[in-house]
């Protein structure tokens, strides 16, 4: 696989830009395609999303430093596009992110690209009841299995927060699977 | 290391330590199950493939329909030039027509103006822009009217001059 570094480069430059950038999607496309899904849920809204990140990614590239990871940057750029698309779609239907969440993980069971069983779906139920910062670290520890640090990097919190807020959305799941 | 094996009134199954190591995976596996491994989520077949394609097409600028003004340029001339002659028959000031002033309306169009138009104002307001020159006092109270055309008056007004009980000076 090519270097971080050298992606970069060939990214910002006109000549290499092109070939660069499909590397890039393919690299990036089907790890940034779940993360969104399991923020947005829905398999259209994800592929939205999932564009429209990597256009911000191609039109912010000649801003971007190297301060932190290439793959962090993208991550922080699919997260807050699907928290943008979470809050505008809720503001369209007239009711707050957390209500709408909440009602797509109960209509997952009539989506059709949704195959989980009972226990997946009330698993779906309970990732929708927590505060938006646990979602996210459930996620990405437990599906994505991402490091502390990569997670640190990505969200721009520390480590120790980090790990309280897995703990906590932990507990939180298993007793809602435990009652339901 | 050589301290495990000093044990020895001590016994195991038979095979215990073989099958300890997937025991304890198990264990920890059913623990585990309280929360399920993946979601469940599926996607279309083919949709990373496709993926790159319909990016692409989203970020080539669309190319879109440029209209000739030129075809345009003869009617949008002909459509100044009536404007220009209609403004120039409005505007000039032409010779012989009269000049609008109080003067030249008849008593009846201001009537009907007053009539027709809602000024929202009462009688009295309408009074205060009368100059006091032009209405006095004295012109209303030294206003002589002859008894016979007061008579002729509340002849053609009133049905029955009896209900107004009049008192008339017997000559």
């Amino acid at each position: 696989m090519i270097a971080e570094e050298t992606l970069v480069k060939q990214l910002k430059q006109k000549d290499t830009q092109s070939k660069a950038f499909e590397m890039l999607i393919n690299t990036y496309k089907e790890r940034l395609y779940w993360h969104i899904r399991r923020i947005v849920l829905d398999h259209d809204d994800a592929d939205d999303v999932l564009q429209n990140t990597f256009i911000k990614v191609f039109r912010s590239i000649d801003g971007f430093k190297g301060d932190s990871k290439l793959y962090s940057w993208m991550y922080r750029i699919a997260t807050n596009e699907s928290l943008t698309f979470i809050k505008q779609k809720s503001k369209k239907l007239g009711v707050n992110s957390e209500a709408l969440q909440e009602r797509m993980a109960n209509n997952l069971q009539a989506d059709v690209y949704f195959e989980g069983d009972e226990i997946q779906y009330k698993l779906q139920q309970a990732i929708a009841k927590l505060p938006e910062k646990q979602k996210l670290v459930f996620n990405m520890k437990y599906f994505e299995e991402l490091k502390y640090e990569e997670i640190s990097e990505i969200l721009e919190t520390s480590v120790g927060g980090l790990k309280a807020s897995y703990h906590h959305a932990v507990k939180k799941i298993e007793s809602y699977l435990k009652e339901n | 290391m050589k301290d495990w094996k000093k044990h020895k009134g001590f016994k195991t199954p038979e095979g215990y330590f073989d099958s300890l190591t997937d025991r304890i995976l198990d264990k920890v596996g059913e623990e585990s199950q309280a929360v399920p491994e993946n979601e469940g989520f599926s996607m279309p077949e083919g949709y990373l493939e496709s993926f790159n394609e319909k990016l692409k097409s989203r970020m080539e600028p669309k190319e879109t329909k440029v209209v000739q003004m030129r075809s345009y340029k003869q009617y949008w001339v002909a459509a100044a030039s009536i404007a220009a002659i209609f403004l120039l028959v409005v505007l000039i000031p032409w010779k012989g027509t009269e000049e609008a002033s109080f003067d030249t309306l008849a008593s009846a169009d201001i009537e009907a103006y007053l009539d027709e138009d809602e000024l929202g104002l009462s009688s009295y307001e309408l009074a205060e822009f009368i100059p006091e020159d032009v209405l006095e006092e004295d012109a209303i109270i030294e206003l002589n009217v002859e008894d016979e055309n007061i008579m002729e008056y509340l002849d053609d007004t009133i049905d029955d001059l009896d209900e107004l009980n009049l008192e008339y000076d017997e000559e």
